[in-house]
């Protein structure tokens, strides 16, 4: 399971992404052996768990993100008088995005088609602004 | 030759090449036609052709993650240096159960000569779905050899038998009867295949689906009461919809298995006094409504 989370300014800039993979990550258990703590793929490898971070039945998962509006601080000379001189004024960029965000199923690492390799299960985009 | 001999012949020769004739299979084709379920189709028609586009009927290829499993464990053999396999020729039914006790437990009715020319299909480049898909979990390994969890307790799977929810007569020239399976309508019978967690008393021990592990250990004691059954096959559907290979079912029902909330909160957040951050809190909730963990199969 992956869950995607994008922000877009409204001229269609990226300024923020994110992925998180929900996976049973396993080891194949044989500690005697170096190295012991990289994680297997193979049903004839794997014997136990090092994380396991899928949704387990009738649990919440939250997860929480703080994406920020583009800005720059910019030194402002002109406007100011003498005495305030280079101090530094913040300039937002953007005032408005499109946050997506998208959870789907998928077969590989890579998303590959939808429908047929994945297959999302939640899609939605926030427009938020500030003023 | 005697009139009985005469009978003999007759007989076998009316009788479909099945499990009852008590032989083992000596190619796919032969093992195919002995566990054939064609024969249902004329009866249950729905339930067949539902059965047909279910990940169950190609449970040799899977999504095509199972090919890669099967090959990865087939290699593992010629490795392991207590295998005793150094090459195909060496591979038996018993070096194959591991994986086929779910995959194709059909294959405990054949010959080592089957389980070879299962692992050059899964081994030809590329992988000869073909022969793998005529072979698979059909209506026979529920309803005969998976039908019965307690065999001290309740026997063995008889031949000839159709185990569901009913005792009698079955309308079938080799599956006669119908006698009641125990735990046809219990999680369990799920479980089998979708496990518990790595098989520890094999001598390969693998770790493949383990959904049956959160069923029991994470859905129940949450206050789940629901079973396998009465989610993935609602109505008595056999298609066994879930969103792997039937993507398209829970695209119709994106609620069934996930609630998902987000909430933004744009805003500007005082660091300290004269910066003045702008930003969005987002918090996406998701709860995993399913009675197992996901992903998991």
């Amino acid at each position: 399971m992956v869950l995607d989370v994008t922000a877009k300014t409204k001229d269609g800039k990226e300024v923020f992404s994110d992925r998180k993979i929900y996976m049973l990550q396993c080891t194949d258990s044989r500690g005697s052996e170096a190295p012991s703590d990289v994680m297997v793929y193979g049903a004839q490898v794997k014997m136990g768990y090092i994380v396991e971070n899928t949704f387990m039945p009738l649990q919440t998962k939250v997860e929480n993100y703080e994406i920020k509006f583009p800005y720059e601080d910019a030194e402002v000379f002109q406007e100011l008088p003498v005495k305030e001189a280079g101090k530094k004024v913040r300039k937002i960029k953007a005032k408005e995005m499109d946050i997506a965000v998208e959870l789907r199923w998928q077969n590989d690492p890579d998303p590959g088609q939808t429908g047929k390799d994945s297959y999302i299960l939640y899609r939605t985009t926030k427009n938020v602004k500030i003023r | 030759m005697s009139l009985r001999r005469f009978m003999v012949i007759l007989l076998f020769m009316a009788l479909p090449f099945t499990a009852v004739a008590g032989e083992k299979a000596k190619t796919v084709d032969e093992l195919a036609k002995m566990y054939d379920v064609s024969s249902c189709k004329k009866c249950h028609a729905k339930i067949h052709e539902e059965w047909e586009k279910s990940a169950h009927a190609t449970a040799m290829v899977g999504t095509g993650r199972t090919i890669g499993g099967t090959r990865g464990y087939i290699n593992a053999l010629k490795i392991w240096k207590n295998s005793g396999v150094k090459d195909v020729k060496d591979i038996t039914v018993e070096h194959l159960m591991p994986c086929m006790d779910c995959h194709l437990p059909q294959l405990k009715d054949a010959t080592d000569d089957v389980a070879r020319e299962i692992v050059k299909a899964y081994l030809a480049d590329p992988a000869d779905k073909k022969t793998l898909n005529k072979l698979g979990i059909n209506c026979l390994v529920c309803h005969n050899i998976r039908s019965i969890a307690r065999k001290w307790q309740d026997g063995d799977p008889e031949p000839g038998v159709i185990y569901g929810t009913k005792e009698g007569s079955h309308p079938d020239k080799v599956y006669t009867k119908m006698k009641k399976s125990p735990i046809i309508k219990e999680a369990v019978m799920c479980g089998h295949c979708h496990g518990l967690g790595p098989v520890l008393t094999d001598p390969a021990p693998t770790q493949c689906a383990t959904a049956y592990g959160s069923y029991l250990h994470a859905y129940v004691p949450a206050g789940g009461n629901q079973t396998c059954q009465d989610c993935h096959m609602e109505k008595g559907s056999h298609r066994w919809s879930g969103f792997i290979t039937q993507g398209e079912t829970v695209m119709k029902q994106p609620n069934r298995a996930f609630d998902v909330d987000v909430i933004a909160t744009p805003y500007q957040f005082l660091e300290r006094p004269g910066n003045l951050i702008p930003k969005t809190n987002l918090t996406v909730k998701i709860t995993n409504k399913a009675g197992h963990r996901i992903p998991d199969g």
